[in-house]
C-alpha cells in the first residue's frame, strides 16, 4: 500500500514557501506531514496533502512546478524503538531508503512516517508482513 | 624606445605606398590560395590588378567570424600543413572554436609586433618578464612569451592561477614586467599586500595587461598598488593576437602595426567605410599573414582613429581604447564568451525549457558568470539528485565549451521574463558591483 506524495520545486529565497502554504489555505487544502531539506539554491518540498491532486492544480496555475510520488506511510508505535523495528527490517532485506520524514503524531496514538524506498513493492511486502501497518493517506489518522 | 624604428616612424605617404603594394599582394594572394576567397572576389568581379588606390579597397567584400566557422577547421588556410607551424583557436559563435593557423613568417612578423608594443613603453633584454595569461589556444600568453623572448627580457612562463605562488616568484624573481589581464594584477597585488610583500620588495617597474577592457580609474588603482607603470594592447586570434595594436608611453591611443594590417572604421548597420576619425566597427585586412589572410575582417569592436603623428614620434595610427561591440559577445575574466556558445549548450540539454538568462557579477576584481535555466521536466522532483544531477551537466558542458566556470541555477518554469521582440538575455553588473 502506497500514498500519494507531492513534490514541489522551489527557489531558494524568502517568501517562497509563503506563496505556496498561502495557495494551499485558499485552496483548503491541510498538509498532514512535510519535508524541506537545505540546499544552495533550490530546494525541494515534500508533503502528504489532502487532495493532492487539487494542491498539484492550484499551485501550477501559481507557476510552481511539482510532481506525484509513491511514498510508503508508516504506522508504528509511539514508543521507544518504534523506528529502528521498521528500519531494521528493511535493512535485512537490502532495501535502502532515500529519504525519510514524520508526521504530526498525537500522544498516545501511533507514530507515522513518511518514507521514499529504492524498491516499494518488497518493502510494503515486508512490512506487511512483519505485521507493520502502512496507510494510503493521513486524513483520518491524526 | 624602439624596436623597429625605420618602421615605426615611416611618413604617412611611405606607409600608404607600402600598405597599397602589400594589399595588392594580398588580395592575389588569397586568390591563387584560398578557394573561398578565390570564389568570393571573382563574384565580385574583383582582382588585385583592379586595386589602383587604398580606397579601392571598399570594393572587397568583408569577411565575417562566421565565414571563418563555416570553414572550420582549416578551410581558410593558405599554406599547406607542411609550412603550418602553430595553430590557436578563440571562442567560436557556437560550440565550435575560430581556428588559425601561423606559418614562421607569420610568427616573426607577430612577434615583431609584440616586441614593438613592449619595447614602446621602455621594456628591454634586462627585463625579467612574468607571463600570467592562461597558456593554451588562446593567443595571449605565446604571443607575449615570444614578442618578449625577441626582445631579449628573461620570460617566465608561469600561467594564470595559483595567485600566491605568483606573488612569490614576483618578488623571489625579482619580476619587472608583468603580463596579465588588468583584473588578475589588481587582485593579485592585494594577495602579495596581504602575505607582506611590500612594494619595495619587489622590482615591478611595468604592466603589459590586455585581453579585457580596463577603465582608467583600475588602472590607476593596479598602477599605484603596484607601484608601476602600465599599458594596453589589442588583438584578436583571427588577425594574429596581441600585436595588432599598442599602447607607447603616452598612451594616446594604441598604435596599429600599419605594415601588417590595415584598419578601416565603418558603420556596423550598413557596411558603409566612414570617413577618418569617426567611430564605428574595426574592420582590418592582414597585410602579410601567410597561414590564415583576412581580408576586410569585422572585428565588431567598437573604436575610432587618429591619424596625426604621436608625441612618441611613432607615425602609425592609433585606434582609441575599444568602446564596445558591435554584437552582443562578452569578455568574461578575458575569454571571449558569445550568448549563442551558451544558447547551444542548453539546447542539448533534457529536461530544461529554451529559456535561459546571464547575470555578470564581479568580486575581488574577478568576473563571474551565472546562468540560469529553467526546468520544466516534473520527474526530476523525484529525487533531490537528480535536479543536482542536471546543475553539474549544465555547468560542465558550459565549461567545455566556453572554457570558463559558470554558475548554473535552476528556476522555476516560466520565471525567466519571455519577450515578444529581442530577448533581453544579459544582466551585466559588473559595473555596479564594488570592487
Amino acid at each position: 500500500m502506497t500514498a500519494n506524495q507531492l513534490s514541489i520545486f522551489m527557489e531558494n529565497k524568502p517568501g517562497q514557501l509563503v506563496k505556496v502554504t498561502e495557495e494551499l489555505k485558499e485552496t483548503g487544502i491541510d498538509i498532514r506531514a512535510m519535508s524541506l531539506a537545505d540546499t544552495k539554491d533550490f530546494g525541494i518540498v515534500r508533503m502528504i496533502v489532502s487532495d493532492c491532486d487539487k494542491a498539484q492544480q492550484a499551485l501550477k496555475a501559481k507557476g510552481f512546478m511539482s510532481t506525484i510520488t509513491k511514498v510508503l506511510c508508516v504506522a508504528m508505535n509511539d514508543h521507544p524503538g518504534g523506528l529502528s523495528a521498521v528500519t531494521k527490517l528493511l535493512a535485512e532485506s537490502d532495501v535502502n531508503i532515500d529519504y525519510l520524514y514524520a508526521c504530526i503524531t498525537v500522544v498516545g496514538k501511533d507514530a507515522y512516517i513518511v518514507m521514499h524506498v529504492d524498491d516499494e513493492k518488497k518493502a510494503s511486502d515486508i512490512l506487511t508482513k512483519a505485521g507493520i501497518k502502512l496507510v494510503s493517506d493521513l486524513q483520518t489518522v491524526v | 624606445m624602439f624596436f623597429q624604428k625605420d618602421i615605426e616612424t615611416m611618413s604617412r605617404q611611405e606607409i600608404e605606398t607600402l600598405q597599397l603594394e602589400r594589399l595588392k599582394h594580398q588580395v592575389q594572394y588569397c586568390m591563387d590560395n584560398v578557394p573561398f576567397y578565390h570564389k568570393r572576389l571573382t563574384e565580385a568581379g574583383i582582382s588585385a590588378d583592379k586595386i589602383k588606390t587604398l580606397s579601392d579597397i571598399q570594393y572587397i567584400p568583408y569577411t565575417t567570424k562566421a565565414d571563418i566557422r563555416d570553414n572550420y577547421p582549416y578551410g581558410l588556410f593558405a599554406r599547406p600543413m607542411k609550412e603550418i607551424v602553430r595553430i590557436h583557436a578563440s571562442s567560436g559563435t557556437t560550440g565550435k572554436p575560430t581556428v588559425v593557423g601561423y606559418t614562421r613568417n607569420d610568427l616573426n612578423n607577430w612577434s615583431d609586433c609584440v616586441a614593438r608594443l613592449c619595447a614602446a613603453v621602455g621594456v628591454n633584454d634586462n627585463d625579467i618578464a612574468q607571463i600570467s595569461f592562461g597558456y593554451g589556444l588562446f593567443t595571449g600568453a605565446l604571443g607575449l612569451h615570444y614578442g618578449l623572448e625577441k626582445l631579449g627580457c628573461a620570460v617566465i612562463p608561469v600561467s594564470s592561477g595559483n595567485t600566491q605562488k605568483q606573488a612569490m616568484l614576483l618578488k623571489d624573481f625579482g619580476t619587472s614586467v608583468l603580463i596579465s589581464t588588468p583584473s588578475y594584477a589588481m587582485y593579485m597585488s592585494e594577495v602579495a599586500h596581504e602575505m607582506g610583500i611590500s612594494n619595495e620588495e619587489l622590482k615591478l617597474r611595468i604592466g603589459l595587461f590586455g585581453s579585457e577592457g580596463c577603465t582608467d580609474a583600475l588602472r590607476d588603482k593596479i598602477e599605484k598598488g603596484f607601484g608601476l607603470f602600465s599599458t594596453d594592447n589589442y588583438g584578436m586570434s583571427e588577425l594574429m593576437g596581441p600585436g595588432v595594436s599598442g599602447e607607447c608611453e603616452y598612451r594616446c591611443g594604441l598604435h596599429f602595426a600599419e605594415d601588417h594590417f590595415l584598419p578601416e572604421v565603418i558603420n556596423s548597420e550598413t557596411g558603409e567605410v566612414l570617413p577618418r576619425g569617426e567611430k564605428g566597427e574595426l574592420v582590418v585586412t592582414t597585410l602579410t599573414k601567410e597561414g590564415i589572410p583576412l581580408l576586410r575582417y569585422r572585428t565588431k569592436d567598437i573604436t575610432r582613429i587618429h591619424y596625426e603623428k604621436c608625441r612618441c614620434g611613432r607615425t602609425h595610427a592609433r585606434m582609441e581604447k575599444v568602446q564596445g561591440r558591435s554584437d552582443d559577445m562578452l569578455k568574461i575574466r578575458g575569454v571571449n564568451v558569445f550568448p549563442s556558445q551558451i544558447e547551444s549548450v542548453m539546447a542539448n540539454i533534457e529536461g530544461i525549457s529554451p529559456h535561459y538568462e546571464l547575470i555578470l557579477t564581479r568580486k575581488n576584481y574577478t568576473d563571474y558568470l551565472e546562468v540560469r535555466i529553467e526546468i520544466i521536466d516534473e520527474s526530476l522532483l523525484e529525487k533531490l539528485e537528480n535536479l543536482e544531477k542536471l546543475q553539474k551537466e549544465a555547468s560542465d558542458k558550459l565549461k567545455t565549451v566556453l572554457g570558463i566556470q559558470a554558475k548554473v541555477t535552476l528556476v522555476a518554469p516560466k520565471s525567466i521574463q519571455r519577450y515578444e521582440g529581442k530577448a533581453k538575455r544579459i544582466i551585466d553588473k559588473r559595473n555596479e558591483c564594488q570592487d
